[in-house]
């Protein structure tokens, strides 16, 4: 079942977005992979990562750092795979050496969305603040917008995160109430 | 108990949601219109206007009160306006009473529309009337 999220940050969709993509592996004792799209460089955002990493783990994903180019990314067979988030990937397709824009980062997420069949991807919610950015960035926030469109109509369910729970605004059906107890207890 | 007219003009609907989230191609797409029956403009005839935010810009940067526009969205069978008041408030003041009059016209739009439809990703979410 492949999933898209969104919300504003510490909305609390990485943690959801981690549950759901450990339950869906459980179903299929499949492996679990993080794909991260942040390419940290500094040491506060390399600490973060660090800490991010050793959390992760503990719950059995393994971290694949793929800033760009996802349509030729290999990854373990059958594997559940979360990908956080699109505005960094967006980013680095947009602005980062070797980045191929628009094209690739729609390829790369097409590609996913047709070769994982367990799979969440977290998107983020910057499109209503009413700032007069500059071309660059309207670019880059349009274009983070139509991929997030495309991901709510490949995935089975969509929705948006808020204070750690989700309005679902495509619903997820033929999941038992376990699972969903095993995504967010209490 | 009184009857409501059943002559009434079917009721505006207001089309909201963020930045390329999918509302002129939603309001195409339910209402059959095309392009060219689509206007930023409320004194044409279109069927569809778009860019409120932008209609209520222009009007406060020529002087005039956003709430006037109301009788002429009114007429209209869509009006779409993107929402642009989830940010940090600006320190300049038009830009602040930009959010401000934008949000508080749709309001006020909102509780006479026939209905409110918040686009997310391309889906529509029905918050008054509709469908939903």
């Amino acid at each position: 079942m492949k999933f898209f999220l969104t919300g504003s940050s510490a909305s609390g969709k990485s943690a959801l977005a981690e549950a759901l993509a450990a339950a869906l592996a459980r179903e299929k004792n499949s492996p679990l992979v993080y794909l991260a799209t942040m390419s940290a460089r500094d040491p506060g955002s390399l600490r973060r990562v660090a800490r991010h990493r050793a959390q992760r783990a503990g719950k059995g994903f393994e971290t694949i750092e793929r800033p760009l180019a996802l349509a030729s990314l290999p990854l373990p067979a059958g594997a559940a795979v979360l990908l956080e988030d699109l505005g960094n990937l967006c980013a680095n397709e947009f602005f980062a050496p070797g980045g191929g824009g628009e094209a690739a980062l729609l390829a790369g997420l097409e590609s996913l969305f047709s070769r994982v069949d367990d799979l969440v991807v977290v998107g983020n919610e910057v499109f209503s603040d009413g700032a007069a950015w500059g071309p660059e960035m309207t670019g880059y926030l349009a274009a983070l917008a139509r991929a997030q469109r495309a991901c709510a109509a490949w995935a089975d369910a969509a929705g948006e995160v808020s204070s750690g729970a989700v309005t679902w605004h495509k619903r997820p059906a033929g999941r038992s109430d376990l699972f969903w107890k095993e995504v967010s207890p209490g | 108990m009184p009857e409501r007219s059943t002559e009434e003009k079917k009721a505006v609907i207001l089309v909201t949601g963020g930045l390329a989230q999918g509302k002129l191609d939603w309001a195409l797409a339910r209402s059959g219109y095309t392009m060219e029956q689509t206007s930023p403009d409320p004194a044409s005839p279109a069927p569809i206007l778009t860019g409120l935010e932008e209609l209520v810009r222009g009007t406060l940067e020529k002087g005039g009160e956003p709430e006037s526009l109301l009788p002429a969205l009114l007429e209209k069978e869509y009006v779409l306006c993107r929402e642009v008041g989830a940010g940090i408030v600006p320190i300049d003041p038009m830009e602040r009473r930009w959010r401000e009059e934008t949000g508080r016209l749709c309001c006020k739009l909102a509780e006479r529309a026939g209905g409110v439809v918040r686009l997310w990703c391309g889906i529509p979410q029905w918050l008054k009337g509709g469908e939903g």
